[in-house]
């Protein structure tokens, strides 16, 4: 009797060991899951931003202007209120020039500036 | 009995955890900023004046000098203006431009591939 009990109750210790390991490998997949959907999350978030921020410097922002009229992608220099567009459009920083930043995301966007194509990194966090 | 349980129980974990980690790759949706990237190049080529009389000679030399600045390909469909040839194409825009006395619709594919 001592001995079938003592059977059954390693028999059900092993079978739980698989068991367990699922349960436990789970927990960590949903945890990772939800981690990268967040961080996918915030840098589409980030991305969705410079994208706006660049087309508005693009087209209008960083454009002439000369008789009431605009002209996009024609532009006339980088000096710019930035702080004031960071916190606008709800960005940490943005920055746009002819040099791309480092440790800072950053897009492009084809312009005109003084009679020459150029590439305008717009980077921001 | 209970080995046979045991491998059992690893065998189900196994093939439940592969199932599980062979989620699909997931990245950034930059389609806007293609389609920007897209329409810049034409804004460029109208700002150089190519697009009034359709200046070949002047469309391929700022698409080649687009080519350098950035590594895309620039190819017209209707027309004889390549930079290089779309081998992966990124994105494709159509526009309407005057000249030779009339409108003509033009396909501009944007990509990266062979110089």
């Amino acid at each position: 009797m001592t001995t079938s009990k003592g059977i059954l109750f390693y028999d059900t210790l092993f079978s739980l060991i698989p068991l367990l390991l699922l349960i436990n490998y789970g927990l960590f997949y949903i945890n990772y899951s939800q981690s990268k959907s967040s961080q996918l999350l915030h840098q589409q978030n980030v991305f969705d931003k410079l994208v706006s921020a660049a087309d508005y410097l693009v087209k209008i922002g960083l454009t002439k202007k000369s008789d009431g009229e605009i002209y996009p992608n024609l532009i006339t220099g980088t000096d710019f209120n930035y702080e004031e567009l960071a916190s606008k459009i709800g960005l940490n920083h943005v920055y746009a020039g002819f040099i791309q930043k480092e440790k800072l995301n950053c897009i492009y966007r084809l312009v005109i500036y003084e009679d020459e194509i150029k590439k305008l990194y717009i980077c921001g966090d | 009995m209970q080995t046979f349980e045991f491998i059992i129980g690893l065998l189900t974990f196994l093939l439940i955890a592969q199932i599980l980690s062979s989620s699909p790759n997931v990245s950034v949706d930059d389609s806007l900023y293609k389609y920007q990237l897209a329409n810049d190049v034409w804004r460029v080529f109208y700002l150089k004046g190519h697009l009034t009389s359709f200046d070949k000679i002047g469309l391929n030399s700022d698409a080649n000098k687009i080519t350098s600045l950035t590594g895309l390909c620039i190819e017209f469909e209707e027309e004889d203006v390549t930079s290089c040839i779309v081998k992966n194409q990124l994105i494709t825009i159509n526009k309407l431009a005057y000249y030779n006395g009339k409108i003509n619709s033009l396909t501009i594919k944007i990509g990266s591939g062979h110089y």
